[in-house]
């Protein structure tokens, strides 16, 4: 048989204890607290602190990184070559597989300039 | 020992001369009813104890604040129930649990707890009352074990009266449906 439970019934006792003669202590403990001050934590105490060391370093992020945002940097020429084969693989097929790149910089230049000449799209060799 | 207003008591914190005996009026009134509404929250004794000092500390560093548009009381009761949500909640963090999961785990600490002393049926009803959700448990708490009114467990809780009575009713329905199961 399901017997309904009614919590109405129940003796409405708290079922915790605390030590001995603790709300005694509790008040004494409160009042001392209040004449030395709110009990703050490592973070509350160093806040100001941290706060600005915070606001430092974000400056100095900040302006590092418009440093190395500035228009003095220097190009080397391999990167030159390295932009301008980009830029020209859109317009031309060709292969490269004969062509000695490590000091053929003059003869890759006489290359562009035969293919802009003839405007070949595509180059057997 | 002399009884104040709370239009008094908040005169007599204000005035420098006065502030003491006031604060010391207004634990002395408060400060157990106050713990064991924490305590029901919370469960460990360690963890109400410090709630209800910082609560008290609240109190004493902002009742020159206070508008006066509700009882002293209710003020407090609100407070210490925030801190008490807030303990929870940075539980809830360190276990990476859901706030309702954090009631499992509070409901083991129980057990393991030396200031438990109830017997087998208050065991099992704080075990139904841990399933609630933690505002319906607060809420139901605040009725079942102090018998406050809604209107001041409304104040404490920012929820209508209505929402409230719904609520009680549905929380005790859980409750006695997890007993009768268990």
């Amino acid at each position: 048989m399901n017997k309904k439970i009614d919590i109405d019934n129940f003796e409405r006792r708290v079922p915790f204890s605390v030590p001995d003669g603790y709300f005694i202590y509790l008040k004494s403990d409160i009042q001392n607290r209040c004449k030395s001050g709110e009990k703050k934590s490592f973070f509350e105490i160093f806040k100001p602190v941290v706060t600005v060391l915070g606001i430092l370093l974000i400056l100095f992020a900040i302006f590092n990184i418009k440093d190395t945002n500035s228009s003095d940097v220097e190009l080397t020429n391999n990167d030159l070559i390295a932009y301008i084969e980009d830029d020209l693989s859109d317009h031309f097929l060709y292969e490269y597989s004969f062509i000695d790149y490590e000091n053929e910089e003059d003869e890759f230049i006489e290359e562009i300039n035969y293919l802009l000449e003839y405007d070949s799209d595509y180059i057997f060799y | 020992m002399c009884e104040y207003s709370d239009i008094q008591l908040i005169e007599m914190f204000k005035n420098a001369k006065t502030r003491n005996l006031a604060f010391n009026h207004i634990i002395n009134k408060n400060q157990q009813r106050v713990y064991w509404h924490i305590r029901k929250i919370v469960l460990s004794h360690e963890d109400a104890n410090d709630i209800t000092q910082d609560t008290f500390i609240k109190v004493w560093n902002n009742l020159d604040r206070f508008q006066g548009n509700s009882k002293i009381f209710t003020w407090i009761y609100t407070i210490a129930t925030n801190e008490s949500l807030n303990l929870l909640k940075k539980k809830k963090k360190q276990y990476f649990e859901s706030l309702d999961l954090v009631s499992n785990r509070l409901y083991e600490n129980l057990l393991a707890d030396s200031f438990f002393d109830g017997n087998e049926i208050e065991r099992k009803l704080q075990e139904a009352i841990l399933t609630l959700p933690t505002k319906q448990r607060i809420a139901f708490n605040m009725r079942y074990f102090e018998n406050m009114k809604y209107d001041d467990i409304s104040k404490v809780l920012g929820t209508s009266v209505g929402a409230l009575k719904a609520n009680y009713h549905n929380a005790k329905n859980k409750i006695e449906e997890f007993l009768k199961e268990n």
